[in-house]
Formats: structure tokens, sequence, C-alpha cells
């Protein structure tokens, strides 16, 4: 079995990774020999890798050639998803810069290791192998374990890494066996391969395929953090730097969720698995669990990391709504992908605001925090209320459109019980996000003096409070864009 | 004679093995070496079907898992030894500042 390759096309074509992975390279070497304390130079490098990055991933979405090279594959849905991974890493980027200083955990490796873990990510969304999807995996995850646990200093941060190392240790070694499985039952790992083999298996082999299946799904259900393989996601996103934590949450889930795209694309076909009723379970189950523990959080951090979980509860409302009849409906996917864009502009916009309240040694974490910032602060009150609302999904925001198109897609498939379920859980959810509101406006805070917010810092909370608010308003072009990315898509 | 369904077996002792050990051990150590008994016994799965199907393919792809195993344990080891320096402990029960 030979693999003809057309180098210069899968240079051109994996231009937006080739260009993150050598920055981050770089930014090692820089690391090592310069001898400087100022590390703003690392910044920069990084925004320019990621400015490149974005307009390569942006003109190959627009050409729309569909090319395939087996191991990779290079069409509008792994586009689409780069830029995703590329929006909630700028953002990230500008949110670091003050908080890593503060924390004193400013070094290269910081800057570097966030841009190797997104190449990660785009491995992931470019995977046309499932060997390339675990080897993405594990890229983003390495990078993620040392970032979490990058305040050395600090026992959280510390355990948080511990924590995060040994359950991502767990789905490494479920998803490892799963995959060998697979190897076996049909002789090869290639995505085009399993799909043509997947027509004419035989029961002998099918006890094989179906052990596969589970265990690479529950593999995925860990990265995705879906209820019952949930339970890391609060400690790690607590105990690490808020900044990171922010990456995790978006960036990391909506990897999880392009790698359960390219593995059920493949395996939905297999007619004997209950594909809708078992997806719908794990999207009852997450969204409920998710949100009736977030009830009960006091720290910010913990609870945005239990409405993390009840998002993808969310969004697997939209997968179970596509798995219907065997093949992964259009319309669904779009919503799916829709609800990744609008669920990393309002979660990075939550999160730039916790960073922005937080002082030297005294992180405000606790939503207690948040007491009297309606007077002392009213413009960042005001966009924090933005972002609670849209994650919420109340208009005039993106949050809502982004749950309307979701639930939209699974009535159109006669899923009721499953929409009613999740507009229940909504309404539930408003009770602890309208809480961070109250807080705000109607408690009486501490009084200290305010430091100035810092101007990257206030870069990222305008745009994204902007994209909250234009796509909740207009959201037509996104949407299109989101549905026009699933269209073609190859193996 | 050993059949490829024997190799399959003792793969998935090993992997159960693994899994146990990561679920019931305290010992942050032993937990690392059970997710490596896990990972090798995917190697061994991956080993076994590429023999019996007379290619190398498997073989490679098992090569990929023991570099990415070495990669995750340095990380791991390193984790360790900070917790280790903080804590004077190594058991993951320790690990517990944060619970809800």
């Amino acid at each position: 079995m030979t693999i003809a390759t057309d180098w210069n096309m899968l240079l051109v074509k994996g231009l937006p990774f080739l260009t993150l992975l050598g920055m981050g390279l770089l930014l090692l070497v820089i690391e090592v020999l310069w001898w400087g304390k100022d590390k703003t130079i690392m910044l920069i490098l990084s925004l320019l890798a990621v400015a490149a990055s974005f307009y390569f991933a942006w003109d190959q979405w627009i050409q729309n050639i569909p090319w395939s090279q087996q191991l990779l594959v290079f069409d509008r849905l792994s586009y689409i998803f780069d830029l995703i991974f590329l929006f909630c890493l700028l953002i990230t980027l500008l949110i670091s810069r003050d908080h890593i200083k503060r924390e004193h955990i400013e070094r290269g490796e910081y800057y570097a290791l966030l841009l190797l873990a997104t190449v990660g990510m785009m491995m992931m969304a470019h995977a046309g192998d499932l060997m390339v999807l675990f080897l993405g995996i594990e890229v983003m995850t390495i990078g993620a374990y040392i970032l979490a646990g990058i305040k050395k200093r600090h026992s959280k941060s510390n355990e948080a890494a511990l924590k995060y190392f040994i359950l991502g240790g767990i789905a490494a070694g479920l998803m490892v066996f799963g995959i060998a499985f697979f190897y076996g039952a049909t002789g090869s790992t290639q995505l085009s391969i399993l799909n043509q083999t997947f027509a004419e298996v035989d029961s002998s082999q099918s006890v094989l395929i179906f052990l596969a299946v589970a265990l690479i799904l529950v593999g995925l259900c860990f990265k995705i953090a879906a209820v019952p393989f949930h339970f890391w996601s609060p400690d790690v996103y607590e105990g690490a730097p808020t900044t990171v934590t922010a990456f995790m949450a978006t960036a990391i889930k909506a990897a999880g969720f392009v790698a359960l795209f390219r593995v059920l694309f493949i395996v939905i076909s297999l007619t004997h698995i209950p594909w809708v009723p078992l997806l719908s379970t794990l999207s009852i189950a997450t969204m409920t669990v998710g949100n009736l523990v977030a009830l009960r959080q006091t720290n910010i951090k913990r609870m945005l990391a239990y409405s993390s979980i009840a998002h993808a509860g969310y969004a697997l409302v939209g997968l179970a709504a596509a798995a219907k009849d065997n093949q992964l409906s259009e319309m669904a996917l779009g919503a799916i992908v829709f609800y990744m864009m609008a669920y990393a502009v309002i979660t990075l916009g939550a999160f730039a605001i916790v960073v922005a309240m937080g002082h030297r040694g005294d992180e405000a974490e606790e939503i207690s925090d948040f007491a009297g910032l309606g007077q002392r602060h009213p413009l960042l009150a005001a966009a924090m209320t933005v972002f609670m609302i849209a994650l919420t999904g109340i208009p005039p925001t993106i949050g809502f459109i982004g749950k309307f198109y979701l639930f939209a897609s699974a009535i159109e498939v006669g899923l009721y019980t499953l929409v009613v379920i999740g507009v229940l859980n909504s309404v539930v959810s408003a009770y602890y996000y309208l809480g961070v509101v109250m807080t705000m406006y109607f408690k009486e805070g501490a009084v200290y003096r305010w430091p100035p917010l810092a101007y990257l810092l206030t870069t990222s909370i305008f745009l994204t409070l902007l994209g909250t608010l234009y796509w909740g308003v207009f959201p037509k072009d996104l949407f299109l864009m989101a549905q026009e990315s699933v269209r073609q898509v190859i193996f | 004679m050993i059949l490829l369904e024997h190799y399959l077996i003792v793969a998935s002792l090993l992997f159960c093995l693994g899994l146990l050990g990561v679920l019931f051990r305290r010992n942050a150590l032993i937990v690392f070496m059970s997710i490596e008994l896990m990972l090798n016994a995917g190697n061994l799965v991956f080993v076994a079907f590429s023999r019996f199907f007379g290619r190398m393919d498997g073989q490679v792809l098992a090569f990929f898992i023991i570099a990415l195993a070495a990669a995750e344990v340095s990380v791991g080891l390193a984790i360790i030894v900070v917790m280790f320096r903080k804590r004077g402990t190594i058991d993951i029960n320790e690990a517990s500042l944060m619970k809800g």
C-alpha cells in the first residue's frame, strides 16, 4: 500500500497549521536564545502567526476545492473549524498578556504550547485516518496538560494538571484499544476505506466493530466532557490559569466535536447501533446534570465549567437530530457548527471578564466577587450581562440564534421530547446565569480602587461583545457559512 | 500453536488490568504505569493483527503509539515531581483541594 503524495498541494493546503507549527517551534528556540525579560516579542510573533494562518484558512475556505491525501483531508468542514480554533487562540492570546504577567507565568513555552496545541486541534479537524485523529488529540492534550499546570507554585494548578493527565490517559488508552480493533476488523485505519468496508460487514466482524466504536466514542466523550465522562472538567477548569481555562472550554471542546463528526460520518452507517436513542440519552444526561450542578456553584470558573458541560449537551441535541436515518443531515450539522462558533464567542467573552476582574494574587473567582460591579464599573458589568444573557439563550444575542437553529433541526426530524427537555434546561440555566447579573447590580460589594483595564483585554472584550450582539441580530451570513461548510464533506 | 485469539486475549487482559489499576490504585506512579499498560495493550492488538494480515502497517502504527506514550509519560513524570515537591506525597487522594 503506497500513498502517492502531491507535496506542493499538501504544502499549500496545509499552510494554516504549518504556519502555526513553524511559529510554535520558533518560539521555543527564541525562548532559549533570548535573554531579555520582556516577552512582548513572543506575543507579537504569535499574533502574526495567527493572522497568517487565519488568512490561509480563510482563503482555502473560499476556494473550496476539497482534496484528500488519505491521511489528511482538506474540505470546508476542516477549514471552518480551523477558523474557529484560530479565533479562540486569538482571544486567548489577547487576554493572556496581563494575566500571565500578574501570575508570573510569562514564559515562551506558554505561547509556544498554545500554538502547538492548536496545531493538534487542526490535525483533528483535517484527520482522514483514525490514527491521525488520535495523534492530533494527543498533541492537543499534551499541550493542555502542561498549560493547565503551568503555575508551578500553585497547588490547585498542579492538581488540575494531574487530574487532567490521568483522565486524558484513560481516554487515550480507550481510544488506542478501539482503533486497534478497528484495524483488526477492517484491515485499515483510514476513514475512506472504513467507509467502503462498512457496507459489507458480516456478523463475525460486527462484534469487534461494535467494541471499537464504543471505545472510541467513550474516548471522545471524555474530550467533550459529556456526562458520565465529565467529572474531570470542573476541577481542571478551576485549577488551571483562567486564560488556559478559556482556551480549554472553547477550542478543545470544538475540537472534540469535530473529531466526533469525523468518526460519526463513518460509523453512522452501522445500522445495528441505535444512534438516535443513544445520542439523545447522552444529550439529556449531559445538559441536565451540567445545569443542575451549576446551580449550586459559588466559584465562577466552576460554574462556567458546568455550563460548558451543559452546552455540550445542547450541541448533542443537534447531533441526535443529525443521526436520524443513518446519515448525518446537513441542516443539523450546520446548526452544530454555528453553535460551536456562538458558544466560543460568548464563553471567551465571559472568561475575558473573569480575567479582567482579577488582581494580583487574588483572582476574582467567586461569584460574590462580582458584587457591586454594576456601580463600580458599569461598562464591564453591562458586558458581563450581555454574555450571561447570551449563554442563557435570550434574544437578541447569538446564543439565542444558536439554540434556535439547534432545536429547529431537532423538531424537523420529530425529536419533540428532546427539544422540550432542552428548553426546560435553558430555563433552569437562567437561574444561575442571571444570578451573576443580580449579584453585579443588586449586591453591595467591597470598595477598592479599580485598576485601569488593560488595552488588549479591552480589545478582546469588545470583539467578543461585538460578535455576540452583531451575529445575534444578523446571523444570516454566519449561518450560511456554517451550512456551506458541511455540504461537501469528504473522507 | 499460538493463534491470533491468544494475542487478543492477552491484550484484553492487559487492558483490563491497566483500567483497573487506573481506577483503584492511589499511587500516582502506579496509575501512570497502568495507563502505559492500556496503551501497550493497544500496541499488542495492532502488532498481532498486522502479523495476521501479513502486512507491516499495523506495526508502524504501534511505533507512533510508543513515541506518543513516551511524550505523555515525560509530561506526567514532570507533573508528579512538581506535586511531590509541593506536598511531599504522590498519593492522588491527597490531590483534593477542589471538590463539588
